[in-house]
């Protein structure tokens, strides 16, 4: 197995324009993703896991630390580059769809593929080839408002991989969705990731993470835990996630009540 | 109390959708003060012109700010509506903390008076301050009449500030409305739900083409202006409604035909745009219909009254072909009650010349024995009748105003020695009327020459001709057959009136002939009608200066409506399009090409509006000039080449006004 990703100390802070503070959203993050893994990320809110998707994903630059996708610097791409980098290896699939209401269902999908020009057959043929995957073949005509959020999720994956991407990025993918849509979506993963889809999901969803082979846990900007699943039952792996985050949870107690004892004192 | 404070808050927190609409209610505000003081003062502005100029002008003005009214109304409609549009969320919000509907009320109200009161107050101030400057400026420039008190009548500021209150009264109502209809939850799914795709309408797009088309058509094909006003005012509605439907159905109708083309449709520069364009043109139609309506009276009144200021010797020469004119009533004349004999009339008049310093280069008198409207047709010459007068497009080609003058006469005025037979004429017309021969009744006569006009007015629908005769029996003979109801008297008494008219060239300042006019004006000499170019070159000047100054004022009102449109299109769509641009940059297009489609998306929306204001003036053109040569400017190149003049600063205004908007819009979606 080859490494498609890699991340090596890794810090984001943000300057905000009003504010003298700046905010440490990314400590030091390292680490990597095989070939073929499908990874899940964890984390409470704030903790800076949109943060890291965006930094892997070329919409931002890391404060310091470097990032290697599939032999690429990302800092070596100028600014000019980077959106076609983006279109070129990754897929993005966001919690809130992002689809574009002007566009139907086929034009979303090709999105990408119109962009680096693309010849027309050739779309046809990939969307052609992904849409029976997706359970979108009837449904190329219609237009994001005629269809319920699993169907546009839907939609929105479709448009991450029709240009083959080597890592499918997703934030809170299932997000929006109700746990039965949310379920069909994760089992649309999984299947992907059998046919060899490299997978990197934000979740805050224990039974979202449980679908995968790995479980990377982030606090305070800074990688905490991992787990991986081995031979464990997706059921097993849940309680094991759930284990780690109740850990995770009550180390920050365990601080709070240190604070507050010191308080008391 | 709780309200007004809460409304001043709302106003401060969200300055970036109250501002556009405080910017266009006060705005309105302005254009009403000017208008209706226009209207007010049209005819102080006109007082040196004669009273009926005065009465068609205040009429013609009334007509204006009517119009103005009614624009400021629609405008303040679709302000309001955006306003809503952009605060549905925000109002959501306070109902699902606890506000009723009557809160919720009572809150617009507030925030809906507050703004009244600012604009009210800023457009009065800003209006007169701008109609006072400009008058001041350009009034004073263009010699408009000095002691008018335009701009800062309370009486126009006043109605003004009535209308803008009603029109505020107006949004109220519609708001309250607007508020029972949506229930809050409703509002907040209304937000978020995605937008549909329009569908071709069929019968917009039909209506909007045929009624280009009948527009377009009226417009090229009333051929006299005179007889065809009302049917110009018919292609003026039909071109507004085309425009209006076709900008809004014609456009959903082509970009959705391009869409079918997959070649096409699938390029990067045209996929986003294409798809965009079809949601965008029903939100923008009509806003650019607007534009483009603006822009065309803009361009038409600017040009017509730049041209009609330039045209003013035009215009003199035409109504005073001579430097100086008038009727001879002297001893000469059988019926004239006068004892001063033609050589003493010449005389005086020399007399009163040499005391003005004014040199008499050329004197010319014509006799004319008697002038009839004629029809000359190819068979037949007639009395023109009704008929001839009231054609679709006019009075009929054949309709001359027809001199009819002794040998003699002409010999004498020409000074040559022109021979006749006895069924033979000389012909002269303004028309290209090339006859060989004339039919009155039974007589046939021959054209045996073409003779030289005199001095002709031009200031008709209708052609002149001179027919010469070789004596007065002949003039009765024929004058018979035009019209043998006529007995011998009458014919006699017909032709014994003849009239002689003294035309003189004239050297020396402008002032001094006006003085000399007056003073053989006020002189018992035998001479009526006296007419003076320098007198009426002076007197159209100052008519044609109080319409130039109105013009310019009118057509910056357009400019500026035009300027608003532009900023809440930019406005609006800035804020629907910020989430899209931002999606498509994380699917992966570069800053530049975003920056590259919006370009191109918004250099579509820009140009669409010039280009058909350009294509409505053209249309337009050539009835505004036929209009124009009823004040007796006969040259089309000039009114073609002031036309483009004006199209091409005006293109310039609209870049400018287009590159400022759109940092508006850059602001926005970045
Ligand atoms: N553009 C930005 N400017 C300033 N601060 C930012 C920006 N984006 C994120 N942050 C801050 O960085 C920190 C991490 O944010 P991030 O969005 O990565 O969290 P997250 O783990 O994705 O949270 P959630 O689970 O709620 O989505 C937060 O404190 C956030 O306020
Ligand atoms: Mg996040």
């Amino acid at each position: 197995m080859s490494t498609i990703l890699e991340l090596s100390n890794v810090a984001k802070t943000y300057h905000t324009r009003f504010n003298a503070n700046a905010v440490h959203a990314l400590t030091d993050i390292s680490l990597s993703v095989e070939a073929g893994e499908y990874v899940a990320i964890m984390g409470e809110s704030g903790s800076g896991k949109s943060t890291l998707l965006n930094l892997i994903a070329a919409l931002d630059k890391p404060t310091a630390g470097s990032i290697n996708l599939n032999g690429t610097e990302l800092q070596t791409i100028p600014e000019s580059k980077s959106a076609k980098f983006r279109r070129e290896h990754l897929g993005f699939v966001f919690q809130d769809f992002n689809l574009l209401d002007t566009f139907n269902v086929f034009d979303n999908i090709v999105l990408p593929l119109v962009l680096s020009k693309t010849p027309v057959p050739e779309m046809e043929k990939r969307v052609a080839a992904l849409a029976p995957q997706l359970g979108l073949d009837d449904k190329l005509a219609k237009f994001p408002y005629e269809l319920s959020g699993g169907q546009q999720q839907r939609v929105a994956a479709a448009r991450a991989l029709i240009t083959k991407p080597e890592l499918l990025l997703a934030d809170e993918p299932t997000g929006a969705l109700d746990s039965r849509t949310a379920d069909e979506l994760l089992k649309l993963f999984s299947e992907l990731n059998a046919t060899g889809q490299t997978i990197l999901m934000v979740t805050h969803s224990a039974v979202a993470a449980s679908h995968a082979q790995r479980v990377l846990f982030i606090r305070d900007g800074q990688l905490f835990h991992q787990l991986y699943r081995g031979d464990l039952t997706q059921d097993e792996m849940l309680v094991r996630i759930s284990d780690t985050m109740t850990a995770m949870l009550a180390k920050q107690g365990d601080g709070n009540t240190a604070n507050a004892t010191k308080g008391a004192i | 109390m709780f309200y007004f404070r809460l409304a001043a808050t709302n106003i401060r927190a969200h300055k970036r959708i109250f501002v556009p609409f405080l910017l266009a209610m006060t705005l309105l505000m302005i254009m009403n003060v000017v208008m209706l003081s226009v209207h007010a003062d049209a005819s102080a502005i006109f007082a040196d012109n004669s009273l009926g100029v005065q009465a068609a002008t205040t009429e013609m003005f009334k007509y204006g700010s009517e119009v103005m009214i009614i624009f400021a109304v629609i405008l303040a409609w679709y302000a309001n509506g955006f306003l809503l549009k952009q605060r549905t969320k925000q109002l959501a919000l306070y109902s699902i903390i606890g506000f009723g509907k009557r809160e919720l009320r009572l809150m617009v109200t507030a925030e809906l008076t507050i703004c009244a009161a600012i604009s009210i107050v800023c457009g009065a101030v800003f209006g007169a301050a701008f109609a006072r400057l400009s008058y001041l400026a350009l009034g004073k420039m263009l010699g408009v009449p000095g002691k008018i008190h335009f701009g800062i009548d309370p009486g126009p500021i006043l109605l003004a500030a009535g209308i803008i209150a009603l029109i505020f009264v107006l949004l109220v109502l519609l708001d309250a409305n607007w508020l029972r209809k949506h229930r809050p939850l409703a509002m907040l799914q209304a937000v978020s739900a995605g937008e549909r795709e329009p569908k071709t309408r069929w019968l917009l797009l039909i209506v909007g083409v045929i009624s280009l088309v009948a527009g377009y058509a009226a417009a090229i094909g009333i051929t006299n202006p005179l007889g065809a006003l009302q049917w110009f005012f018919i292609a003026v509605v039909l071109v507004i409604i085309g425009t209006y439907a076709l900008f809004i159905a014609g456009s959903v109708f082509i970009y959705k035909r391009l869409r079918q083309n997959k070649r096409y449709y699938y390029q990067p520069a045209h996929f986003i745009n294409v798809a965009n364009m079809i949601h965008r043109m029903r939100q923008n139609g009509a806003g650019l219909a607007s534009i483009t309506i603006l822009a065309t009276m803009t361009l038409v009144t600017i040009a017509t009254t730049i041209t009609l200021y330039l045209g003013v010797p035009q215009i003199v020469n035409t109504s005073n072909p001579a430097d100086f004119q008038y009727l001879r009533q002297t001893t000469a004349d059988k019926n004239a009650n006068t004892k001063i004999t033609p050589a003493q009339n010449k005389a005086r008049v020399a007399t009163i010349a040499a005391k003005h310093h004014v040199t008499i280069q050329k004197r010319t008198v014509t006799v004319i024995s008697t002038s009839l409207p004629v029809n000359m047709g190819v068979n037949h010459v007639r009395l023109a009748s009704d008929k001839d007068y009231a054609g679709v497009f006019g009075p009929s080609h054949e309709v001359t105003n027809t001199d009819i003058m002794t040998l003699a006469n002409y010999n004498r005025m020409t000074g040559k020695h022109v021979t006749l037979t006895d069924d033979g004429i000389l012909l002269g017309t303004t028309r290209n009327l090339n006859r060989t021969k004339l039919v009155f009744g039974h007589h046939v006569m021959q054209v045996q020459g073409r003779d030289d006009m005199p001095y002709t007015t031009n200031l008709s629908a209708t052609g002149n001709a001179l027919i010469v005769f070789k004596d007065d029996a002949t003039i009765t003979k024929m004058a018979h057959a035009l019209s043998p109801k006529l007995g011998k008297t009458e014919m006699a008494a017909m032709l014994s009136n003849a009239q002689t008219s003294v035309y003189l060239k004239l050297k020396g300042k402008p002032a001094n002939q006006i003085a000399m006019a007056n003073e053989v004006q006020k002189t018992k000499l035998g001479a009526l009608q006296v007419q003076s170019a320098a007198k009426s070159r002076k007197q159209v000047l100052r008519w044609m200066s109080a319409f130039l100054f109105l013009g310019i004022l009118i057509g910056i009102m357009f400019i500026l409506a035009t300027a608003l449109i532009l900023y809440y299109k930019q406005v609006a769509e800035g804020l629907a399009d910020a989430k899209r641009y931002k999606i498509l940059q994380q699917v992966g297009l570069s800053k530049r090409e975003v920056r590259a489609t919006i370009n191109s998306q918004l250099l579509t929306l820009f140009y669409i509006p010039l280009i058909v204001a350009g294509v409505h003036t053209a249309i337009a053109a050539p009835f505004i000039q036929r209009v124009l040569t009823l004040f007796g400017i006969f040259n089309w190149g000039q009114f073609a080449v002031i036309t483009a003049a004006t199209l091409g600063v005006f293109a310039l205004v609209y870049v400018l006004m287009y590159k400022a908007t759109a940092q508006v819009y850059y602001r926005i979606v970045r």
